[in-house]
């Protein structure tokens, strides 16, 4: 039993990693998109989240993950792009693909949590709160740069760099989780809304157009670049690292707020029906 | 009496921000340029947001301390010409110049006057942080700063500079954001008191700034380079008391004043 139990705890420490964006950055995508949920869509997901709002639950997925029930969810973190920017399947992947390809299911958990929530009438309590807060999350994973799986860039998300005084170097994948903008902006989660909560109208729905996988490859054009932003091991001086991080948070922050946006339209298409309904394709 | 003092002092001083003593933390900074947005008009909202793509003020209000090679031009390595015994590219000077510029904005071009935004939202934060007065003294030397090392409540030795920048406010309000520190100091002023502290140019809130805030020099005098701990000064938590009006006014006042220039530049 204690040698099974070893094998476990070897297995989960050497899992590859399914981080997404902090949990702070999460809530702030949510915040957003409950600033932007009709009243309708809002009175039927809070109802159905225990009267909870979405930011409550905004990084509920990775809260439970490690649990049996919910192994299902470690893989709906990240998309897998060829070269070109063309959406991979998970599923049809090759078994000799990369285990980070293989796994990268995000696209087919959110598709089946929109399924579900489209005929909800069958789900139980239970299934139409998690549904709603796999949306919730994966919805903020699909506008993290570090989740899309490039696959001729596979060794790019292994690098590393290093800060003058810093004993260990820090994971450039981990950087885009967090860092990008928090390094730049101390907000907090209402400062976020204050912040990015403040589009046109023409421009939220000009971000909101179109399908999910439209967004996925709309954003993958976006996030390819930030390979070429590092090279490998490199090493900064604090003045060097501060310029750097100019070239990054800009971007990394606005996705904050087009997720939320995003997020709300998903939503509110869900579960307004004077609403537009999103489609994944 | 008091008239003479301030007079002295006013000639005496000369205030200014430098390259190396970065200023108010990010997040004194956010809250300044909250207090000032509170306080625009909508002409003048609209018009600099126009400025700077739609954003608030706040996303820009350490932009000087993040883009450190563009804003070059407003941070000086030396205080003081020995030959020509004049401060030269003082932070005054810079700032005086770029309220002057943002007085005629439409004239500007698109760059310029964003980076002169940028300048003024930072700066005129700066101008109101007590360890960014520097005194000059009356051999013209620049002995009255805050750049040497006190002992903070935690019984670490740091600069007294970094307690005013960052450390007392940290201390104090480490569980607000930018919108929660601006609401508890900007809350039910009274119009009286607004006109108040607004009233005079960036030349007098500076010897207001400096006559306020010379005191901070009393209870910690400059310490020898090398200087045992234990002969240090202490900065308690009486200390934290005492000073932290003293820190949360300049605050308040910085974000009234800045609205206060922007209103008038922009909401023509």
């Amino acid at each position: 039993m204690k040698k099974h139990i070893f094998t476990i705890f070897a297995l989960l420490a050497f899992a590859p990693s399914v981080s997404a964006w902090n949990g702070a950055l999460h809530t702030a995508i949510a915040s957003i998109a409950d600033a932007n949920l009709t009243p309708e869509a809002r009175t039927k997901i809070e109802a159905a989240l225990g009267d909870h709002s979405i930011a409550y639950y905004a990084h509920w997925m990775d809260d439970v993950q490690h649990k049996s029930e919910y192994q299902h969810v470690r893989d709906w973190h990240n998309v897998a792009l060829s070269p070109k920017g063309k959406i991979l399947s998970a599923k049809k992947a090759d078994k000799s693909a990369s285990d980070v390809v293989r796994r990268a299911d995000a696209l087919d958990g959110l598709a089946r949590a929109v399924a579900a929530l489209q005929n909800r009438n069958n789900l139980s309590a239970q299934e139409l709160a998690d549904n709603i807060r796999y949306v919730v999350y994966i919805v903020g994973d699909l506008h993290c740069p570090s989740h899309y799986v490039f696959t001729d860039l596979l060794e790019a998300r292994k690098m590393k760099y290093q800060i003058e005084k810093e004993k260990k170097p820090r994971s450039y994948m981990r950087f885009w989780e967090g860092e990008a903008v928090t390094a730049t902006f101390a907000w907090k989660n209402n400062e976020f809304v204050h912040q990015l909560n403040r589009l046109s109208p023409e421009r939220v729905a000009a971000l909101t157009d179109g399908s999910v996988m439209d967004w996925v490859v709309e954003n993958a054009k976006i996030y390819r670049p930030i390979y070429s932003y590092l090279e490998p091991d490199q090493h900064f001086k604090r003045k060097e690292y501060r310029a750097w991080l100019n070239k990054s948070y800009e971007m990394a922050t606005d996705q904050i707020g087009v997720a939320g946006y995003r997020l709300a339209a998903l939503l509110n298409g869900l579960f307004d029906e004077s609403m537009p309904k999103k489609s994944i394709k | 009496m008091k008239k003479t003092r301030f007079t002295i002092l006013a000639t005496l001083l000369t205030l200014m921000v430098g390259t190396n003593a970065w200023g108010w933390g990010r997040d004194v900074h956010a809250t300044i340029t909250y207090i000032a947005e509170r306080h625009l008009t909508p002409q003048a909202k609209a018009n600099i947001e126009a400025c700077i793509d739609g954003r608030s003020i706040v996303y820009y209000a350490s932009w000087m301390d993040n883009h450190q090679e563009e804003s070059k031009m407003w941070r000086h390595s030396s205080y003081y010409d020995k030959d020509t015994h004049k401060p030269v590219g003082t932070a005054y000077t810079e700032l005086s110049t770029t309220i002057e510029k943002l007085g005629d904005y439409k004239s500007l071009s698109e760059t310029e006057c964003r980076h002169r935004l940028y300048h003024l939202l930072h700066a005129l934060g700066d101008f109101h942080c007590p360890g960014h007065t520097y005194f000059q003294n009356a051999d013209r030397s620049f002995k009255r700063n805050t750049h040497y090392n006190v002992v903070w409540i935690d019984n670490k030795e740091t600069s007294y500079h970094t307690v005013w920048d960052i450390l007392l406010i940290r201390y104090l309000r480490s569980a607000f954001g930018y919108m929660d520190f601006g609401h508890s100091l900007d809350c039910n002023i009274p119009q009286q008191y607004v006109e108040q502290v607004t009233a005079g140019t960036l030349y007098d809130w500076m010897c207001e700034t400096a006559n306020r805030c010379v005191h901070i020099y009393d209870k910690f005098p400059k310490r020898k380079k090398g200087t045992p701990k234990e002969e240090l000064g202490h900065f308690d938590l009486d200390l934290v008391q005492e000073y932290s009006r003293l820190a949360d006014e300049q605050i308040l006042k910085a974000g009234l004043r800045m609205a206060k220039v922007l209103n008038e530049s922009f909401g023509k």
